[in-house]
């Protein structure tokens, strides 16, 4: 077991693609870390540079602190579990869990004990003799994070491996993935795509977006405490809604709703409201509010998403230069989209009133997409 | 019309049916494959029991052909060059070309020129070749006798020694077939997933180690097929042997093809040569099926 650590890790692609730029990001002993970021980000090459199938262009990366920017993957003590497994498929589960520990010329009964005890803690003693070609998707999980735990490694990276499971799998995987971290407390790096998964399982988060670290923190933090535009879009779900507002004197103003926000300074900028913090107004309800045309309901049990329009214009989460903030006509008419009460029921076609939360709406600069924080 | 068939005759509807027009596209096929392929098939077992000097009359002699060879040293002989032949020949142009392959299947700067270097033997004409070593390995003008003496090495006889002739050879048709088992491997390689060699980088395996516990299982199937098939042209060598040396010197290069062509075509013992032929293809046959018994075993299935 070990920390992890990048120093301004820059990874450039012969062909000229900047995957990750100037990485600086700590990861403690025993802390489960998860990458997110949307697909093409760089999280998976950011996982590879620590595995050394990618050599970083510039930068360094310890792991245990011992710098290991330039040594071969079987020099770093470090197991991975690929997106579709990659098990040996000539090989029984036996052979592929005993695989890395018999390269390592680990003593042919220790590696038998130590099989052994992997195979009960994931359950797979009913499976050693079976090729993986005859095991399920769940097994085959199963199998190749034995293979890498078996090892005991110092740091275990996974790269989005529950991706090729069926959602009920997943659920069950991303439990049994927490126990088995609680269990080893092995620092582990976790590259996924899928929001869900990011919160419920990391210690915390860094969000990644074009090769660049956007936001570190535990889920709870980032999703409270957004750094910036892409990050608040990207964590929650459904995402946030935003909309183009003008702030004067204090206040805000995104189409027919006026909010109170002392400290955006004049000029524009973009307003940031998440669909579980929108609620039907009561008759005297003294908080900003706006109406909403709904068009499309979809009810799941206990909450629904009713999505509609509201007066305003909509922002896009995305601050690269290429794509400012501001562009483009959009229609004086914004998609937005609200979480409330599962009992209630709305019909499309009707139009409500909504209320916002108090201090629950989030500001961000028009320009930089940097949150503007109170 | 004076012909009017009844519309259900029988005739009628052979005409009409899809058999006689797929029978009509067949047909050219069929019969190059029955003229050039069964008809000498059957002819030369019949002729295998014949004396047939290929000009006047064959005669009966039962199985006498095949008796004679038991004790004909000339076809020992050429028996044991032939097997000398294929046991060096398979297990090195397999291996070489699996080495070459491999070198072969990555990312290098003008790759695609080294892998048509590979290749080019392998379309170039045996005879072409024959007369490229031929030249090469002439013991007083040749290039390699040249660049042996630069060495301080004394000239050798190659081709016309007796001891050296066969090796050449192999070393010829190496050369020469090297390019298609390449090919082959290289196929098999792209089909070898990438994550896999990932995985037991990290796993721990070394170059080597990775080779042989990953990589290797996934070129069973070539490997077999490539064994089986430079086994069957091996036990069947000819050309290069007609084009350089003609079974000598001394007969140390005639091989059971080239002796039965000597047979046939030279002391017009037809009969004789059918016989050869025979053998041949039954030897052939059995250690095919023995390869294949052998060799499937150790394929996994993915399925």
């Amino acid at each position: 077991m070990a920390d992890v650590s990048f120093q301004d890790v820059t990874k450039q692609f012969a062909e000229g693609t900047l995957a990750v730029k100037g990485l600086s990001l700590a990861i403690p002993d025993g802390e489960f870390m998860i990458l997110v970021g949307p697909s093409g980000c760089g999280k998976t090459t950011a996982l590879r540079l620590v595995a050394g199938l990618e050599t970083a262009t510039s930068g360094t990366i310890t792991i245990a602190g011992r710098a290991v920017t330039h040594l071969s993957p079987r020099d770093r003590d470090i197991a991975m579990v690929f997106q579709n497994y990659a098990l040996y498929p000539h090989m029984s589960v036996q052979r592929n869990l005993a695989f890395g520990l018999r390269q390592r010329h680990v003593p042919r009964d220790e590696v038998e004990r130590r099989v052994a005890a992997m195979s009960a803690m994931l359950g797979l003693d009913e499976l050693l003799r079976r090729r993986p070609a005859q095991l399920s998707g769940g097994q085959r999980q199963r199998v190749a994070m034995g293979r890498a735990l078996v090892r005991e490694p110092k740091a275990f990276l996974l790269d989005e491996p529950l991706s090729n499971l069926d959602a009920k799998l997943r659920v069950q995987m991303r439990a049994e993935l927490k126990r088995i971290h609680q269990r080893l407390n092995i620092t582990t790096i976790y590259v996924t795509h899928d929001q869900v998964e990011a919160m419920t399982l990391g210690d915390r988060l860094a969000v990644i977006s074009g090769g660049e670290l956007q936001q570190v923190g535990t889920p709870q933090d980032v999703y409270e405490h957004p750094a910036n535009v892409f990050v608040a879009h990207f964590i929650g779900s459904p995402p946030m809604n935003l909309l183009r507002a003008t702030a004067s004197a204090g206040r805000a103003q995104a189409g027919d709703l006026s909010v109170e926000l002392a400290h955006v300074p004049d000029g524009p900028c973009v307003l940031g409201i998440r669909p579980e913090s929108l609620s039907l107004m009561a008759p005297d309800d003294p908080r900003p509010s706006l109406d909403f045309d709904i068009e499309v309901v979809e009810p799941l049990g206990g909450e629904l998403l009713a999505h509609g329009f509201v007066n305003g214009r909509l922002a896009s989460p995305d601050a690269s230069e290429e794509t400012p903030l501001f562009t483009g006509d959009s229609e004086s008419r914004a998609e937005v989209t609200v979480k409330l009460d599962g009992r209630l029921r709305l019909k499309a076609g009707e139009r409500v009133r909504l209320a916002v939360h108090a201090g629950e709406v989030y500001a961000f600069d028009a320009a930089s997409g940097a949150a503007l924080i109170g | 019309m004076t012909l009017s068939l009844a519309p259900d005759s029988r005739l009628r509807r052979a005409l009409g049916s899809e058999h006689l027009a797929g029978w009509a596209f067949a047909l050219p096929a069929v019969a190059l494959i029955v003229i050039f392929g069964i008809v000498p098939i059957v002819w030369s077992a019949v002729m295998s029991f014949q004396a047939n000097d290929l000009v006047s009359a064959p005669h009966w002699v039962g199985v006498a052909n095949y008796r004679a060879l038991l004790h004909d040293p000339a076809f020992a002989a050429s028996v044991r060059h032939t097997l000398l032949y294929t046991v060096i020949f398979v297990p090195l142009s397999v291996a070489g070309a699996m080495l070459v392959a491999w070198a072969l299947n990555r990312k290098l700067h003008g790759v695609r020129f080294y892998r048509l270097a590979v290749f080019v033997p392998v379309v170039t004409s045996t005879v072409a070749t024959g007369i490229i070593f031929l030249w090469l390995l002439d013991p007083v003008f040749g290039l390699v006798n040249f660049f042996l003496s630069k060495l301080g090495i004394p000239a050798q006889g190659f081709l016309s020694n007796p001891n050296q002739a066969l090796y050449c050879i192999v070393a010829m048709t190496i050369w020469g077939w090297l390019g298609f088992d390449v090919i082959i491997y290289l196929a098999a390689l792209q089909g070898v997933p990438h994550e896999l060699i990932e995985a037991a980088e990290i796993d721990g395996a070394g170059k080597w180690s990775s080779f042989r516990s990953v990589v290797l299982p996934f070129l069973r199937p070539a490997t077999l097929f490539l064994v089986v098939w430079s086994t069957i042209s091996a036990l069947q060598l000819f050309d290069e042997i007609y084009v350089t040396t003609r079974g000598g010197p001394l007969g140390s290069t005639t091989v059971v093809v080239f002796y039965l062509y000597q047979q046939a075509f030279q002391f017009f013992n037809g009969g004789y040569a059918a016989a050869i032929a025979y053998v041949l293809f039954l030897a052939i046959l059995v250690i095919t099926i023995i390869q294949l018994k052998v060799g499937g075993r150790r394929i996994y299935s993915n399925t």
